[in-house]
Parts: C-alpha cells; sequence; structure tokens
C-alpha cells in the first residue's frame, strides 16, 4: 500500500512502520531518508541492484550512541517510479 | 557574527595545530580536506555541520566554496600568512590573532581534534584519494562533468560500497514473494 510521496519517492505502509521502529534506536535516520529520497528522486539508480530485477537497495551508515550501524532502504524502481519497500539494519 | 566566521576561525585552529604538530603534508590541500572531514563530521554526529561553508566538487575532493575569500580575509586581517615551502605546496600559518575557540561547543571541538589527531600523519595525498572515494563527491564530480556542483551535507550518510551483500539479496527475495513480484 502506498500512502505518502515526498519529494517523488512513494513509500509503502511496510516502510513506514520499520521506519518507526528502527527510528527508535538510530539517530540522524531522518536525515538519512531525506538525503536517500532527494538522492533517489534525481537519480533513481543510485543504489545497488539486488538479485531480484526491480528491487533496489541504498546502503546507508548512521551514528548510533556507541558507534556506527549500517542500515540498507530497500526501494522498488521500475524505470520511471521509486518506492521505499522497506528497511533493514545490517546483520 | 559574520556570514564566515566558524569558517574562519576553524581555518587558524586547524592551521595553528597543523604547525605545532608537525602534521605530514601540512598544506592548503589538507586544509580543505581537514575542513570537508570536520563538517561532514559533525553534520554525521550532531545533525549540523561546524561552519557554515558550502561545500563543492573539486578536481581535489570535496572543498568548502566560501575558503579563498575566508583565506584572503584573514590575510588581510593580519591572522594568516600562506608560506611557500620547499615543494611549492602552500603551508598556512596562523599568526597574530589567535583563533577564537568561543564561537564553537566543547563537542565540535572535540571532534575537530579527534579529527586532527586521526590524520596527523596522514599525506594530503591520502587524503584526497580517499576524498575520491567519497560517495557525496563520485555523484556530484561525475568525471569532471559536475565541477563546483554542491555536495549536499546528507551525502555523508551514504555508504560507499558499491557491491550487494548476501543477506540484502536474500531480503530482497522475501519482499519480491511478499509483493508478489518475480524474481
Amino acid at each position: 500500500m502506498v500512502f505518502r510521496l515526498s519529494v517523488g519517492v512513494a513509500k509503502s505502509g511496510r516502510f513506514e512502520e520499520q521506519l518507526a521502529q528502527l527510528g527508535a534506536g538510530l539517530e540522524r535516520l531522518d536525515e538519512a531518508i531525506s538525503f536517500a529520497e532527494e538522492q533517489l528522486t534525481n537519480h533513481p539508480a543510485s543504489g545497488i541492484p539486488t538479485a531480484v530485477p526491480g528491487i533496489y537497495s541504498f546502503p546507508t551508515r548512521l551514528p548510533t550512541g556507541n558507534g556506527l550501524a549500517h542500515v540498507s532502504i530497500f526501494y522498488l524502481y521500475d524505470g520511471k517510479d521509486v518506492r521505499f519497500i522497506d528497511l533493514k539494519r545490517s546483520p | 557574527m559574520g556570514e564566515t566566521t566558524k569558517l574562519k576561525e576553524l581555518i587558524l585552529y586547524l592551521s595553528q595545530r597543523m604547525d605545532e604538530d608537525q602534521h605530514v603534508g601540512r598544506g592548503r590541500i589538507k586544509l580543505a580536506k581537514l575542513l570537508w572531514r570536520c563538517d561532514f563530521a559533525a553534520y554525521w554526529r550532531f545533525g549540523e555541520p561546524i561552519t557554515e561553508a558550502h561545500y563543492h566538487a573539486d578536481r581535489l575532493g570535496p572543498a568548502p566554496a566560501e575558503e579563498m575569500l575566508a583565506l584572503r580575509d584573514l590575510e588581510g586581517d593580519g591572522r594568516l600568512e600562506l608560506r611557500n615551502e620547499w615543494d611549492q605546496q602552500q603551508i598556512p600559518i596562523a599568526i597574530g590573532e589567535p583563533p577564537n575557540l568561543d564561537v564553537f561547543s566543547a563537542a565540535q571541538i572535540a571532534l575537530v581534534d579527534d579529527q586532527l589527531r586521526r590524520y596527523q600523519l596522514v599525506t594530503a595525498r591520502t587524503m584526497v584519494d580517499e576524498a575520491h572515494e567519497f560517495p557525496g563527491w563520485i555523484n556530484a564530480w561525475r568525471k569532471g562533468a559536475g565541477k563546483h556542483d554542491p555536495i549536499p551535507l546528507g551525502s555523508v550518510f551514504w555508504d560507499s560500497r558499491t557491491e550487494i551483500e548476501p543477506w540484502e539479496n536474500e531480503h530482497a527475495r522475501v519482499l519480491a514473494e511478499e509483493l508478489g513480484i518475480s524474481s
């Protein structure tokens, strides 16, 4: 389900849920998401293609209270539109 | 406070410390790379840069657009000297009135000191090589087509890796199945 459009990038409900969950434990996540939105609006293929055609990962690095966290933003790009579908911290 | 007050004071502080600590390759190139490191690291850590500078893509990596004018002002005010040494690299030397550290927070100074320590024995050439791997610069520079294009502070969050990791592929397959996308 797509329910919000922001600077040309749509976000799924799942993405918003993950954002709310991860956001509680990570610093600068909002700024990183804003940057990813801006970057992918202008250059949709900036992420790394996964093994699934059309699904990309936009890798980010964020500060935490005691170090660094790697968080990947998963998005769909069909050659036209970008939709953030999930957010996951590196295991 | 003037529009570039913090930039000027940070230039003076970095110049003074590079000289006192006998930094390897303490020239103007290293100064520009340290300014970039400090501002972007501060944005990454605190959500705001230390200075008012805007960074653009230069051949040698991200560079503060206002640096040239700030250096000229500091020279004019008798607070900085650009000394030409044997290798023709200009060395910034803080002279006269010392840097005013009151314009920075304790956390900002601690971050700057950390960067100074980290790069004390690192040459400007190595710092430039590192800068050339920074995604914000790569994206703005575009093999020279984007000379002087702005480098957003947010690009500091962009991980520089270009290869997908196994767990990402696995997660993409799970997502594809859930979303009914054929892989």
